[in-house]
């Protein structure tokens, strides 16, 4: 099977997103489905990932897209639509993070267990394991380590737009992008180094 | 530059991929698309639609207006030279009944008789002298002609009667606006 990739990264270059963006500015509101549709699977997955919690990833989601609905009066294509979606969507969680106190930073989220036609067990078993590993690992990587993460591997962001979207330089997005994958292979190696 | 390469693990990168599947569930699309469609509808949102196209068009109709009226407007320049061309017998008359007629007004508001329907005797009576409007010194004869008029207003400042040959001069450049004074003037 081919690997999926993020979705965004896949679109989030084409220049089509500024265009749609316009044109629901200028009362296309399909133009807006397009847009939604294109960004809407890797966006909720970076604030479920970000949150931990599915009903906070829901309410920062919709929080999110309506302030892009109120944006579009005064959007300009300056940047990467992408870079303005994650930038919104990051200050959103972080609005979101001092509202509510409670956010503790999240417990792992229960993967599906679906295993591929023609898989052993074994093998089956192995790779939900890795994603469990995964799961966990990213719940215990720095709020900022992770947010970074997901923003490279969901997103499909380059290290200046990490920089851009959380408001650090370029440096300190590459550091904790580095950081984060090291811990990630670290936790998914980690039964084959015991062995 | 930025070494994308030192920042991409291929494996976590896959493992990640079958991890993170989850999606926004249908009724949260419902949510949001009705939300962007709601807020598009509104009569702000509506209006925006079509103030765009108002605006442009607007612009453009104001320039072109303003286009045209420039094309229409006569450059002082040429204003001048219009005035500078010499006038035909018709327009002579009309501009000398021109002075005449506003010569006559202004007697008319101080109460005295039109000076061409007074008798010539009183001319120089005390009226006239009310009037402290100077007496018409270069004939009708001289007046036929810029030239003879400009020599009879030199003769007035040889009699040291400036006071009227600055009227009659000014009389002058009035019927004979094209007549250009000797630069010794």
């Amino acid at each position: 099977m081919e690997p999926r990739l993020a979705y965004s990264a896949s679109m989030s270059h084409s220049p089509d997103d500024s265009a749609l963006m316009l044109r629901y500015r200028d009362g296309d509101v399909a133009a807006f489905e397009v847009l939604y549709r294109r960004h809407k699977d890797p966006v909720y997955r970076y604030l479920l990932r970000l949150s931990g919690h599915r009903d906070t990833a829901e309410d920062v989601f919709q929080d999110v897209w309506g302030k892009i609905v109120k944006a579009r009066a005064s959007y300009r294509p300056t940047a990467k639509f992408s870079t303005f979606l994650y930038r919104v969507a990051h200050n959103c969680f972080i609005d979101h993070v001092r509202r509510n106190k409670r956010h503790a930073g999240g417990r792992p989220l229960e993967p599906e267990l679906v295993g591929h036609p023609g898989e052993t067990l074994e093998i089956t078993t192995e790779r939900s394991l890795a994603r469990e590993r995964l799961e966990a690992a990213l719940t215990t990587l720095p709020d900022e380590q992770r947010d970074a993460f997901l923003l490279h591997e969901e997103a499909g962001l380059g290290i200046d737009d990490i920089a851009l979207v959380t408001g650090c330089n370029r440096e300190t997005a590459k550091s904790r992008v580095r950081y984060a994958v090291n811990k990630l292979r670290a936790a998914i190696d980690e039964p084959a180094e015991r062995s | 530059m930025t070494n994308e390469k030192d920042t991409r693990d291929p494996s976590v990168s896959a493992t990640y991929r079958k991890l993170a599947t989850e999606e926004p569930s249908a009724e949260l699309d419902e949510q949001v698309l009705a939300m962007a469609t709601r807020i598009q509808r509104t009569p702000y949102g509506m209006a925006r639609a079509w103030i765009r196209p108002v605006a442009w068009a607007a612009t453009i109709g104001l320039s072109l207006a303003f286009l045209l009226e420039m094309s229409q407007f006569t450059p002082i320049d040429q204003q001048k030279t219009m005035l500078q061309k010499p006038l035909s017998a018709e327009q002579r008359a009309i501009a000398d009944e021109a002075v005449t007629k506003a010569k006559a007004e202004k007697a008319q508001r101080l109460g005295v008789p039109r000076r061409t329907a007074v008798p010539t005797a009183a001319v120089a009576s005390g009226a006239e002298a009310a009037l402290d409007e100077p007496e018409q010194a270069c004939g009708d004869t001289v007046r036929t002609s810029a030239e003879s008029w400009y020599e009879c207003i030199e003769n007035l400042r040889d009699q040291g009667k400036a006071e009227q040959a600055a009227v009659e001069l000014e009389e002058m450049r009035l019927a004979f606006p094209a007549f250009e004074v000797p630069v010794t003037e």
